[in-house]
Order: structure tokens, then sequence, then C-alpha cells
């Protein structure tokens, strides 16, 4: 325990200064932490679920709130729980199945338990469906909507672990716990290489002699574009710088060097060159749940752009990235603003502020982040598969459980 | 007064047989009053007292005392009186009144089979929608209710008995549900408003108002454009209604929203009925609000129990039966001046942003999902 | 130019081919080729509907539905007439033609046709009808009205010899103006319409030709008339042409033409070589490396007698950039100018005007070399040069002089100086207190407008963005903040960002274009966008004198390219320069573009010294200016 303290501690911090670049290796740090934590957590005998889930939850609270910005971190938070969910969901139904078979060969002996058992098997299921997905009209004259879902899961957990104490208690603890590790390691597998299945579409969307535009720098994007070079398609690249960071350069570099026609192009020129390009590819920091981007600064100028001269803008974005919360006011909420001194020299305008004395006043703005509205997406292209902006909702639902949405106890941002 | 029931709207046969017999103020041709606007109008409007004068004069001197079929334990059971008792009730959504009548249904029913208590429930939910087409709520929650009692069926009751008043017990706890979806979506809504935000809501609706009210009991600072929302001016309800509540209100007339526009943040409205495309059908006046929003990249929220989704698909205006409203222009409008009395429009979902329900926050996207999920 | 023209002027000849339907042993002309006959129903889509059906032709047009069964049936009626030279005519191979433009085009002479009972005769013959029908059906009633009139003189050899003309006149100009090339067209079809009259008359009665073109054909007679008019006005000289030529401005020069860029070379002072890995898209723009140049020219400046010195130091400013911004680059030139003009002598045996004007050409295209000119300063070398063609001869060489400089004198302060003091008191009555103005880069109009508000007490916000390379934004900020202004400072990528506090946008331009395309700065589209998408209203402050008739819909045809280099260093930056090398990879291209076009609907209002006006009237204010101008 103690030293799964010391690990989340280093986490935070690193969080905190904002020393862990880019959403993929976030994601990756973050599953990897709650594994440990996971893998550390002492499970109870009986509501072993609720004691996981409350331990991750207590992890992923602290978090998300050392860098609320970084989206990938809740994300990864409710992915864990999601999988805890389903894990004990799948091991429930498994124990009723069991059971439901143990109760028909003894029906004689009490009719009244098999039916009750049949029956409480289909409310479980129920249960179960409504609370991993988000609730539905199906599930609105139904019972289980309204009580809350995380209490009845844990008493059907509960329930069922009582019911299966006859079968084989202690394996089934360990059970749990193993096919969590499991799937969480499933889960930083997908991470990693998730970039890979995004570019093994590449050659059904570049096609010869086309001109891609993009901007800043994208680890995604540039495998991408490499996987359609690999299948033997030339075309062209314009990269726009991404000032105030510069990644384009950088991407720029490599791709020029993988042997890609690129040309680097100031961010301002984006508007004059557009009309010559046919599709505009980029990666994105999160997908909101209504097909909202939360990109690097400057996308939402090129998204405007492309949609004027009706150029595709295709956003590639691992399914880590998906985050489960619609945005408001997402350009100011979920923006980070990053030091004056990235346009601004230190000291360079001390001279002249001077002399205002008092009534002139010199702001800097240098926001990280962009947000670019669903309507301007042309296209999502995950690691699953491409995707309008219209379906993202149901990406989400098959990633997130519909009671993990909140991970703060206040609900602060999001839904 | 503010809110005052407007005696002269009673039931519909009377408004009806007034309408067709006596000589209204312009002909109209087609003498179906919308019941469900009626209502909305009495429970929300606020009724001028020349309005009301006129109206009288319109319907006759003397509203001639129809004998109201009033239901006898003893006599027949009628869905459509049980309905009209619920709907009277000013809190009480249509939907809800709808499966309340329904319920009553079941619980008189005779029959002694699940089959025979579902072909019951069609014949009276379909003389229910037949009774008032217009009313969307109401058709959503028949076929909602429907839909849940084959479901139900379908997950083999032990006895009928049990599912009986299984259904009955669901039923009743219906209204509880659509009251708890308002505190749901107000729930869910809170996020979106900011500090110093403005909003603009148009009509009245019971939900936006929900809305409104938790965000100022959350100390909310926010400001607030009520259309007037003629010719029913619910809207001036809702303005008494947030003045109460101490939020600063200013009263527009619905022809000043442009006008307004570039002062709001964002549009909320309410939904008389979300349909298959995930565009909703409201109160006249929402269709152009929500387009001018769109012309300036304004959100449109749209606050909507999920009991009100309908599979209907309109392709425009005139893609769905007009509900009718009498029109009071306070001066006689010659006979030969037609008058637009529809009492409602739809608005596409692609001039929507989010619709905010009590299953979530969902893109007008996820309609469509939800009501073939159900359907199937 | 040519490049972009080059696929009409190919398709043109043949469209004019399909009308021409004389036969090889008739005229000069080959075979019409297979292609063209697939070309007219294009073009002349529109006809039919054009055409009233005379009435007769009403009667017949059942008859004659299908074109298959029509041209038997024509056929006969024409060879019953066995008009001499008609027969010829029709000879050349015919293709099928649509059926529905035959039966309107040409039903009235199948009046004439089906009159005739008689069966037989040669099939090419009659598919000439149909041809004629969807060449262009005007010209069917046309041709009755024409063949009227040239009946009465000459017959059918008449017909030819209008043909043969435009003939004549394509074979001569293969580049024609599309004026012209229209031209060409109608008098083809009027001599081939005119040429199946004839073929007609023989059977058609006169009495019901007379009685038909005079109600049926009378627009289209004007129009025939005209063409007939204009082609054998082409048989001679074409002054008309020449000066309505005059009208449209010059291509410029592309860079991706050899031979000229050759041509060019030779002609330059300076010797500038050219930039490796130029990005495809932009061959046709100049483009070279910087900086190599400049101490080159340096030395030669003794050398260089033909170049006065002030413009030789306007010159290098240019290239070393010292000297930049419109207005500063326009008002340097125009001072250089006037300094040179002070200096000038007549030379013997010379006339002012010619001379003059040659030198003065020849000191612009010096500062070309140095750096391209910008429209404005297109605009005033054209102002001066009609000031110099103006100058009487009557005056003497002292008295020329001094009136041409005060001509400067007048257009630098009229034009440039006051203007702005106009455009300032315009665009300051649009701010109002608390507003938040955002501007783009610098702009010397848009400057004074901020201090001019702030000095008269207004509160305002002010918003710069601000874009690499140049970062000239920087340097508006250092002088607002100086002077007190409250500013936020952003770079171009978080214009979004900012743009929803921002309640006016304020951007001036290097040229507003006939079409309302504002010609500025690269960025200023993308910031215009941008409010226009926050539904922010847009001003661009531009003086009339940088209006230009010159229409651009994209940033790529016209442009001007910087140095690539200082797109690869970032200044002050040193952990970010990943591309020093860059040179040596041969896949790496920069592009640093100068301008771009903003399309007016990005634009709600213009400031210029003519007032507001909406991005439609540009076209206004350069027929305005322009008259002006003539005044002067």
């Amino acid at each position: 325990m103690p030293d799964v303290q010391t690990l989340v501690n280093e986490f935070l911090n690193q969080l905190k200064k904002r020393k862990i670049e880019g959403s993929q290796a976030t994601a990756k740090q973050t599953a990897e932490l709650l594994r440990s934590v996971i893998s550390q957590q002492r499970v109870p005998h009986t509501n072993q679920t609720t004691a996981l889930i409350n331990a991750v939850r207590a992890v992923g609270e602290q978090l998300i709130a050392a860098n609320p910005v970084e989206l990938a971190v809740g994300n990864i938070v409710r992915r864990v729980l999601h999988i805890i969910r389903e894990e004990d969901l799948s091991l429930a139904t498994a124990a009723m199945a069991g059971l439901g078979v143990s109760a028909a060969s003894d029906d004689e002996d009490d009719v009244e338990r098999g039916e009750n058992s049949v029956l409480s098997a289909a409310v479980v299921a129920a249960a179960a469906r409504s609370t991993l997905r988000p609730p539905s009209l199906q599930t609105l004259l139904e019972d289980t909507s309204e009580s809350a879902a995380a209490p009845h899961t844990s008493s059907s957990g509960g329930e069922s672990d009582g019911r299966s104490r006859s079968v084989e208690k202690g394996s089934k603890s360990r059970k749990l716990k193993h096919d969590v590790l499991e799937a969480v390691n499933e889960l930083i597998q997908d991470i990693s290489t998730c970039y890979e299945q995004i570019a093994e579409q590449a050659v059904e969307h570049i096609h010869h002699n086309e001109v891609i535009l993009t901007l800043g720098s994208s680890n995604t994007v540039l495998e991408f574009l490499y996987a359609a070079k690999e299948k033997q398609r030339s075309f062209k690249v314009f990269v726009a710088e991404g000032a105030p960071r510069y990644q384009g350069h950088l991407l720029a570099k490599e791709l020029a060097a993988r042997g890609l026609q690129t040309t680097i192009i100031t961010d301002s020129a984006v508007f004059a060159m557009i009309s010559r390009v046919n599709m505009v590819i980029v990666g994105a920091h999160a997908v909101m749940a209504n097909g909202g981007v939360i990109a690097p600064v400057g996308l939402n100028m090129v998204a405007l752009a492309a949609q004027r001269h009706a150029v595709p803008f295709v956003v590639l974005a691992g399914s880590h990235k998906l985050c489960p919360l619609y945005p408001h006011n997402p350009e100011v909420l979920l923006n980070e603003l990053r030091s004056p001194s990235e346009l601004l020299d230190f000291g360079e305008f001390s001279d002249c502020m001077d002399s205002a004395s008092g009534t002139g006043s010199l702001h800097v703005v240098n926001p990280t982040f962009d947000y670019v509205p669903p309507k301007l997406v042309s296209l999502f292209i995950t690691d699953t598969g491409g995707h309008n902006p219209s379906y993202v909702y149901r990406l989400i639902a098959d990633y997130y459980s519909a009671d993990d949405l909140v991970v703060k106890r206040r609900p602060t941002t999001g839904s | 007064m503010w809110w005052r029931s407007a005696s002269f709207i009673m039931d519909r046969q009377q408004n009806e047989a007034a309408l067709k017999g006596e000589s209204s103020p312009n002909p109209n041709p087609n003498p179906k009053i919308s019941a469900y606007y009626e209502t909305r109008a009495a429970h929300h409007g606020v009724v001028t007292s020349d309005w009301l004068a006129q109206a009288q004069a319109a319907i006759g001197p003397e509203p001639d005392p129809e004998p109201q079929p009033r239901p006898d334990p003893e006599k027949p059971f009628s869905v459509i009186d049980e309905f009209n008792n619920w709907r009277k009730q000013p809190h009480l959504a249509e939907a809800v009144a709808a499966i309340r009548a329904l319920a009553a249904v079941i619980r008189w029913s005779e029959a002694t089979t699940m089959m025979q208590l579902e072909m019951e429930l069609k014949k009276a939910s379909d003389s229910l929608k037949s009774w008032d087409a217009t009313s969307i709520s109401l058709t959503a929650g028949c076929d909602l209710f429907l839909r849940y009692v084959t479901r139900t069926s379908a997950l083999e009751y032990e006895d009928f008995n049990s599912a009986k008043s299984r259904l009955i017990e669901r039923a009743d706890k219906f209204g509880e549900i659509s009251y708890k979806a308002r505190n749901v979506i107000a729930m869910l809504s809170q996020d979106f408003i900011f500090d110093g935000c403005t909003i603009l809501v148009h009509g009245f609706s019971r939900v936006v108002l929900q809305v409104l009210k938790l965000a100022a009991h959350n100390n909310k600072l926010f400001r607030v454009f009520c259309t007037e929302g003629r010719p029913d001016r619910t809207g001036l309800r809702l303005a008494n209604e947030l003045a109460k509540l101490d939020v600063p209100v200013k009263l527009l007339i619905d022809s000043a929203v442009a006008y307004t526009m570039d002062e709001v943040d964002m549009v909320f409205v309410g939904a008389d009925g979300v349909v298959e495309s995930g565009g909703i059908i409201n109160m006249m006046g929402t269709y152009q609000i929500a387009l001018v929003a769109h012309s300036m990249n304004k959100p449109v929220y749209v606050a909507a129990e999920s009991y009100k989704f309908a599979r209907l698909y309109p392709l425009d205006q005139k893609d769905l039966a007009p509900a009718i409203r009498p029109i009071d222009f306070g001066v006689p409008i010659p006979s030969k001046v037609e008058v637009e009395r529809s009492a409602r429009d739809y608005t596409p979902p692609q001039y929507l942003t989010l619709l905010f329900t009590d299953l979530g926050v969902l893109t007008p996207s996820v309609v469509s999902d939800e009501l073939i999920q159900l359907y199937l | 130019m040519d490049a972009r023209r080059a696929p009409r002027a190919v398709i043109d000849p043949k469209v004019r081919k399909v009308g021409f339907f004389a036969p090889p042993e008739a005229s000069q002309s080959g075979p019409p080729d297979p292609i063209s006959f697939q070309l007219p129903p294009s073009s002349n889509s529109l006809s039919p509907v054009m055409i009233p059906p005379p009435c007769h032709a009403a009667e017949n047009l059942g008859l004659h539905a299908r074109p298959d069964a029509t041209s038997p049936s024509a056929e006969e009626s024409v060879a019953a007439g066995s008009y001499s030279s008609s027969s010829e005519f029709f000879h050349a191979p015919m293709s099928p033609a649509p059926s529905s433009r035959i039966v309107l085009g040409n039903g009235d002479f199948f009046h004439g046709a089906a009159s005739s009972p008689g069966r037989g005769g040669g099939g090419k013959v009659a598919s000439s009808f149909p041809r004629g029908g969807f060449d262009l059906t005007v010209v069917n009633d046309a041709s009755l009205a024409i063949r009227e009139i040239e009946k009465a003189g000459k017959g059918g050899g008449a017909m030819v010899e209008v043909k043969d003309q435009a003939l004549n006149a394509k074979q001569k100009k293969e580049k024609t103006s599309k004026a012209e090339r229209r031209a060409l067209q109608e008098a083809q079809r009027a001599a081939k319409a005119a040429a199946k009259a004839e073929g007609n008359k023989a059977s058609v009665t006169l009495a019901s030709v007379n009685v038909k073109p005079a109600k049926a054909a009378k627009p289209p007679q004007k129009v025939d008339n005209a063409s007939v008019a204009a082609s054998e006005k082409r048989g001679g000289d074409r002054p008309p042409e020449k000066d309505r030529k005059k009208d449209v401005p010059q291509p410029r020069m592309q860079y991706d033409d050899k031979s000229r860029v050759e041509k060019a070379k030779r002609r330059a002072v300076v010797k500038q070589t050219e930039a490796r890995n130029r990005v495809e898209l932009f061959r046709h723009l100049p483009q070279y490396e910087h900086g190599s140049q400049l101490p080159d020219l340096e030395a030669k400046f003794f050398q260089l007698d033909s170049v006065h010195p002030a413009v030789y130091k306007v010159g290098l400013q240019y290239l070393s950039g010292d000297i930049s911004g419109g207005n500063a680059r326009c008002i340097a030139m125009l001072q250089a100018f006037q300094e040179a003009i002070k200096d000038y002598r007549i030379p013997s045996e010379k006339t002012l005007v010619r001379d003059l004007t040659a030198k003065i050409s020849s000191y612009v295209s010096f500062l070309i070399e140095c750096r391209p000119l910008s429209i404005s300063m297109g605009n005033a070398i054209r102002f001066l040069k009609s000031r110099i063609a103006k100058v009487p001869l009557t005056l003497s060489e002292s008295e020329s002089k001094i009136s041409l400089q005060s001509d400067i004198e007048r257009f630098i302060s009229e034009k440039i100086i006051l203007a702005n003091k106009v455009i300032v008191k315009h665009a300051v009555t649009k701010i109002r207190d608390g507003d938040v103005l955002l501007t783009y880069g610098s702009s010397s109009a848009v400057e004074m407008i901020l201090l001019q508000a702030h000095e008269l007490g207004k509160q305002f916000q002010v918003v710069v963005v601000d874009s690499r390379p140049k970062l000239r934004g920087k340097l508006l900020l250092r002088r607002l903040v100086e002077k007190g202004l409250s500013c936020t400072y952003a770079h171009i990528n978080a214009v979004s960002y900012i743009m929803n506090e921002v309640t006016r946008v304020f951007i001036g331009a290097s040229s507003v274009l006939s079409n309302g395309t504002v010609y500025s700065g690269v960025g200023t589209a993308c910031v215009a966008m941008v409010a226009h998408a926050f539904r922010v209203p847009v001003l661009v402050c531009c003086e009339a004198y940088k209006f230009h008739e010159r229409v651009q819909h994209d940033s790529i045809c016209s442009n001007e390219l910087g140095d690539p280099d200082v797109i690869a260093t970032v200044r002050s930056r040193e952990d970010v320069n990943h591309l020093e090398a860059w040179a040596n990879t041969e896949n790496l291209q920069l592009l640093n573009l100068i301008y771009d076009a903003t399309p007016s609907d990005y634009v709600s209002m213009i400031i210029t010294d003519y007032g507001m006006v909406p991005p439609t009237s540009v076209p206004v204010i350069v027929r305005e200016y322009s008259r002006e101008q003539v005044w002067i």
C-alpha cells in the first residue's frame, strides 16, 4: 500500500507540473498506475467490486484534480471502473447461469426458490444492463431505473456472492481481481498500439497525388501518413508549424526524413493554402461526447477554413481520447493558458510599460487548446474504424458506465 | 392576475360545438381545436380580460351546459374521461395522464389473459390517440406504456394477476418518474448555465422553469429573456415565476428575438415532442428562434423528458397534423382574411445543440437510437 | 494566363467548325472533326427555348419529331429545289442531331420540305438541316432575315463571303479575345444559316418566307447584323479591340514561363539567385535566395548610372526590408521619383514625354527586381505615367518638371495622408466605449484609428494578433502600449480563443480588388474568417488609391514569396529550432507567403476616403476613382 501511495504522489506531481506530454503517454501511465493500485488493493470477501471501485475512484479523483485539462486521465479512470463493473457482471451472470442449472436440477426440492432465482436472474441482468449502459427509454418504466445503480450492483454482487457461497468462494474473489488486471493490461496494450490500428486505415483515406494539410505534430498523424506512403501512395503534405510550440517543424522533419514530400507553411497561410488541399488530417487532444474536439490551438481556424472550401476535416483519435463529458464553454473551461514567454521575451516590454504610468496594460494570451465544434468535423478515425461526429455518443456508451461519468463527488465539470 | 384559468376553456366538446355552431371572428376551416394546446393555455397562459370577453363572444352568450357524461362506477368505463380527469391537474404532464388513464383501463379490465389485456389496452390507447391527434406526448406516452406492457409480458410473469398489479403499480409510479425527470434534467443542465450568462426562453415550459429555478437556487448569476409567447402569452407567466425567484428578467415580444440575439448566450426551450430525427415539435416560434440562434452561432438547448420521444418523422412544417388554436388579434378580423392558427412548429435537428433529458445529455442523433432500441 | 486559358483556346476553334458546314471543295476549311459534333448541344442547350416557332412550323412539328424521320423528307425538298450551290454546301459529313433541337430549330424549313411530296435524294444534304438547327437555333430565324437582305443583293455568293471572312479571321489570329470569338461564331452561324436558307429558298414559297421572319426573327436580326459587321471589320484592322484591351489589366509575369524569365534575367540589374527547393504550387512566382544579392548590389552602386541614386536607395531599402508597409513603400517610391525628376534633364533630340516615361519604366523594373511591386505602387506609377503623358508640349522643361513634382506631392498628400485622415474620422465613429477591438499585424491606418480613438477618451481594449515570421504586431503593440492603451497580445492560432470577447475587427489592406476581395498580409483571411464565424464585424481600412480593378479569388494565382529561411528559425526560441539543416533534406520545402486574399463575404465594411462602403461597392470606387484621375 505505501509504495502505491508514493507512486500515486509521484504521478500527481508530474501531472501538476505538466511534465507528461501528450494524451497517449498520460493515458498509458494512468492505466499502469491504476493497475498497480488494483493489484495492491486487498479485496475483502464480500463486496469486492465496491472495494475495488472505491479504491480506483479515490485515486482517480486525485489524478483528475491534478490536471483537469488532461482529459485522458479521467477517461482511463472511467475505463478502469467500467472494466471492473464489466468483469463483475460477467462473473455474476456466469454464477447465475450455474445457479440456474443447479436450481433446475433440484427443482422438486424447492419450486419457489427456483422461480425466484430465475426471476431475479432476469432482474439482475436488467439491472446490470442499466448500470453498464446509460439510462434509456427501455429502462424508463422498469424498476431499476430509479434505484441508484451503484448500490444495486454492489448488492447484486453481495447477493450473488452469498448465493455462490456454496460453490467456491475463495477462488471467485481472486478471479475478479485477476480478470480486472487482465483487462487493464489489455487496455494498456490497446493504448500503446492504437496508432497502428489507426494507421492501417490510411490507405482507405489517402489517395494518389493528394495534398494533405496538418497542423502541429501528432504521432498518430505521422504514422498514419507514413502508412499511406508505405502502401506506395505518393502525396504531398503541408505542415502548418503550430506556433507557439512549433511542433510542426518536428513533424515535417520526420516526414521528410521518411521520404514524404513535405512543405512547411506558417499558420497564417492556412487559409491561403486550403483551397489546394484535398484533406486535412489532424490529431486531437480529446474527443467530447457530442463529437466536438479539444485540439491543439489553431485547429478551429483550420477547421473553419476547411469547411469554407469543403475540404474533409479528419480527426485521428485513439479510443483513450474519447471523453464521456459534454463540453460547455470548452474554449475556456477545458483550456490551459501557457507561459507568455513563448510569445514575448521576458522584459521585452518592461521599458514602455513604465512610461505608460499605469494607464496602459498588456496581457498575453497563449492558450493550449482549441475547441472544434462537431459540425466542423467530417470524420473521426479511431482504432475501431471511422465514425461520424454524431455517432461518438455511442462509442462512449461502449467504453464507459453511466454512473462513472462523475468520478468526483461534487460534479464540477461535465454532466 | 397572472394565471387565471379561463373559464371558457372547458371541455373540448363544448368548444368544438361552439365553434361549429356559433360564428367565430374568423371562419374556421378546420374547427378541430387542439385540446393539448387548449390545456396548455389554460394551465400556463395569461388571459386578459378583453381576450376572455372576446372568446366568450366567440363561443356564444352562454356556453350551453352540455351534459357531462360522468363515469359512474357502474357505467362502462371511458378511457377518455379518465384521461380528462387526470389532465385537469396542472402539474401533471399529458403523457402521465395518458399512462394513468391506461392504468385505469387495466384496473377495470375484465381480461383474463395478458393477450386480452394487451388488446384492450391497444384499443384504449387508440381511442385516446384519436381523441387528440395533435398531442404528441399523449401519443408517445401511450406508445411507451404499451411497449412496456408487451415487454413485461415477454418477461413471462408467473401469473396474470401479479403482472397486472405490477403494471398498475408502474403506471402509478410514472407520475413520479415524470416529476423526477424534471429534476434530473435540471441537474444535468446546471453545468451549462454559467455565471453572467444570458438565457433566452420561449413560452412556458415546466422543465425549463425547473432548470432555471434550480440554477437560481444554486446562486448562479444569470439573466433571462422571456418571449411573450403569443397567442397564449405563456411567456408572461414564466417571467412572473422568475421574478418571484429574483432572477433578472426581460420580456420581449416574439418578434424581437433576432434583435436581442447577439446579447444572448444560449437558448433554452422545452418541447411538446421530440421526434425521430432528433428535432423537436414545440410551441409556435421555436423554429424561428432556433434559426436565428443558429445563424448567430448560439447554442440551442432543449429540455425534454424522455417520454416525449415520439416515433414521428416530420419532413417539414406541414408534415404534421396542425394543432389549431384560436388567436385573438384584439381587433375584429375581416372574414376574408385568413389566419394561420397552428399552435406549434417543427424545429429540425441541425438547429439544436443538445437535448437535456432524464436519459442524460444527448445530441439529437441519440433520439433515433433510443427510439429504435425501444421499438425494435 | 496562357496556361489557364489554353484549354478554351483549343476548344473554341472546334466550336466554330461546327458552325462551319462548308464542304472541303467549297471552302478552305478541312472536314469538321468528329469531336466537334459533341459540342454544340451543350453550348446551345438554351437555344430551343428562345426560339418562337413560326406558325407554319407548328403544323409540321408532328411530322418531323424524330430526327431520322425528318431528314429524308427534308432532303427531298431541297433536292427538288436543286439550288446549285446548296448541294455543294451540304456535302460535309454529317452527324445525327438531337431531335428536339431539330424540330424547333428547323420547323420552318421543314415546312417547305414537307410541302413537297417526293422522297429520296442525297442523305447528306438532308442531315445538314439538323446541324444548322442545333448550332444555334436563334440563328435559324435570324438566317431567314439575313437571307432577305442578302438575297436582295447578292444571292448565295454573299453567304460564302461572310463565312470566308470569318474563316480568315480565325486563321489569322489563333488566340482571339472572347468577344472576338463570339463575333466570329455569330458570323459563321449567320453564313451557314443563310446558306441553308438558300437551300430552302428553292422549295419555300417566297411569300411564306417573307411573313415568317418579320415576326419571328426580329431581335435576332439585330444580333446578326452586328455580328456580320464585326466579322467584316475583322477583315481590316481592329482599332476598337485595342481600345478595349487597355481596360483589362495586363497579365502578370509568370515565372514558370521559361523563355520570359530568361529574357527578364538578361535585362536584370540585380542578380538574384533562384531558391532551391521551390514549392511546386508557386513556380509561377519569383523566388530568390535572400541576402545574397545585397552586397553585390551595393558594390555595383557606382556602375549603375542608369538608376537614379534616390531610386537606388529606395530599392536597397526594399530589398533589405527596411521599408515595409503599403503606404510607406509607396511614399518612398514616389519621393524617389520626385527626386529623380528634379535631377532629370531632357536629352537632346528627345521629348520629355517619351524619354521620362521610359526612364521611369526602367526605375520601376529595377524596383521590381528588388521586391515585387504592391498593387498600390502600381496604381501610383500608373498615375505618374499618365501625368507625364499629359504634360503639355508647350511647357518648358523646368516648368513641366515642377508641375510633375507637384503632382506627385499632391498625390502623396491627397491620396495617402489626407485619405488616412478621412478614414480615421469615419472609423472612430464605429468605436464605442467598452469595445474590444482586434487588429491583425500592423496597419498604419488602423494604428492611427486606435490612437485617435484613445485620444478622444474612448474606453476600449485592443487585441493585437500577430503571426510569424514577421511579427509586425509586436512593433504595433509596443507603440500602442507606449501610448497607454490597454492591449492584449496573442498569436494567430489563438484567434478562435480570443474572438469570443472581441466586438470589432479592424484590419488594413494592401489592396482591395474589384470583386471585393481584400488582398492583405497573410493571415488576414484567417482572422476575418474566424471573426465571421463568431459574427464579429470585420472593418477593412483601405485608401482608395489601393483599389484595383483586377479580380482574384484565391491566394495562389498571384502572391509574393518571402525568404523561406526565416520560417525555419524561430527568433529567440532556441529550444524549437529543429530545422537548422533543412536545406539538405530533399523532400522538405518551406513556404513563406506574404499575402492572402480575404473573400468579400467575410468583410462587413470597407472604410475608404470615400466613406464607409460595403465590399460590393468596390467596383464603384474603382470606377469613380479612375474618373477622378482623368479630371486631375
